[in-house]
């Protein structure tokens, strides 16, 4: 086990998927493939990116305290799952995954849209 | 605090506050060519950078409210002079991300470095910057965490980059139409 002392701070991102007609495999491969793009191998080792969670379009990602914003820089750039248009909404940022369920995994933005992932 | 997305078009407009941005919509977006055309003069008016550094010394010094994506791959759109004229014409440089979505790779990458330092120069020379999403679709929208993120990127720090999606976009808004337009929520 690592010891505290050198264990680094992590902090976990809830996002939204804005997505038609695809899996929810499919929606956490580009999600991870989005941010290695734009870390590159290096940047996404030091970040310590992991999906954790990702149910209903919405998912909960885990980086470290340094890492955030490149991360969420990162996110930025989906655009396309599987080839269809796609879009990332970061809900919100949290130190613990349990307040980042209590606070954000309810929330949805464009309730109006239909996008329908995990078929 | 109040956040602005001012570049959103089409059927994005719609979604707009439910992100947690004030609406507003009245911005005119031209082509370097097209400033004698007829355009909504009670607008925002921003131009876009040309990618011939001559033509955007002369477009530094009209009377616009902003310079709109000054970032090409291969060379810097602004010299550090336009800097100044821009620092004294009060007109601020704006970035939207959906630029740098069309992009991809190694080019992406190097708009990315272009724009970090139009961003240097900008901050070495008090000069606004606002960031905005440029988005058309619902799915390029981002949420005001995202743009501040993005303009982190850009290398703004955590206080400039929330500036440039709140004050800076609102101070536009309220020189252009001197407190008229209601950007009450």
């Amino acid at each position: 086990m690592v010891p505290s002392t050198l264990r680094s701070k992590r902090r976990y991102i809830v996002f939204q998927i804005l997505a038609r007609m695809v899996t929810e495999r499919q929606a956490v491969q580009a999600v991870k493939q989005t941010v290695m793009d734009g870390l590159g191998e290096i940047g996404y080792s030091d970040s310590e990116f992991e999906v954790v969670l990702f149910s209903k379009g919405v998912g909960i990602a885990r980086t470290n305290n340094d890492s955030v914003s490149r991360v969420i820089g990162a996110l930025n750039f989906l655009d396309s799952i599987q080839g269809k248009k796609a879009g990332l909404l970061v809900i919100g940022v949290s130190g613990t995954i349990r307040k980042a369920r209590e606070k954000f995994l309810n929330k949805r933005y464009l309730k109006e849209i239909l996008f329908n992932i995990g078929e | 605090m109040r956040f602005y997305d001012l570049l959103v078009f089409g059927e994005a407009r719609n979604y707009v506050e439910e992100l947690g941005f004030r609406k507003f919509d009245r911005v005119s977006v031209l082509d370097p060519g097209e400033l004698d055309k007829t355009y909504d003069r009670g607008a925002l008016v921003f131009i876009k950078a040309s990618n011939s550094i001559q033509k955007n010394k002369k477009l530094v010094k009209l009377p616009i409210d902003g310079i709109l994506d000054p970032v090409f791959p291969r060379m810097n759109a602004l010299d550090y002079n336009s800097f100044t004229v821009l620092r004294d014409n009060d007109t601020p440089i704006v970035f939207s991300l959906s630029r740098f979505m069309k992009a991809r790779g190694i080019e992406r990458a190097r708009l990315i470095e272009r724009a970090r330092i139009m961003v240097k120069m900008a901050v070495r020379k008090h000069v606004r910057v606002v960031i905005t999403s440029g988005a058309v679709h619902p799915f390029d929208l981002r949420t005001p965490i995202q743009l501040v993120s993005f303009g982190e990127m850009l290398g703004l720090n955590h206080a400039q980059s929330e500036r440039a999606i709140s004050s800076s976009p609102e101070y536009l808004i309220r020189r252009k139409f001197n407190g008229s337009v209601n950007t009450e929520e």
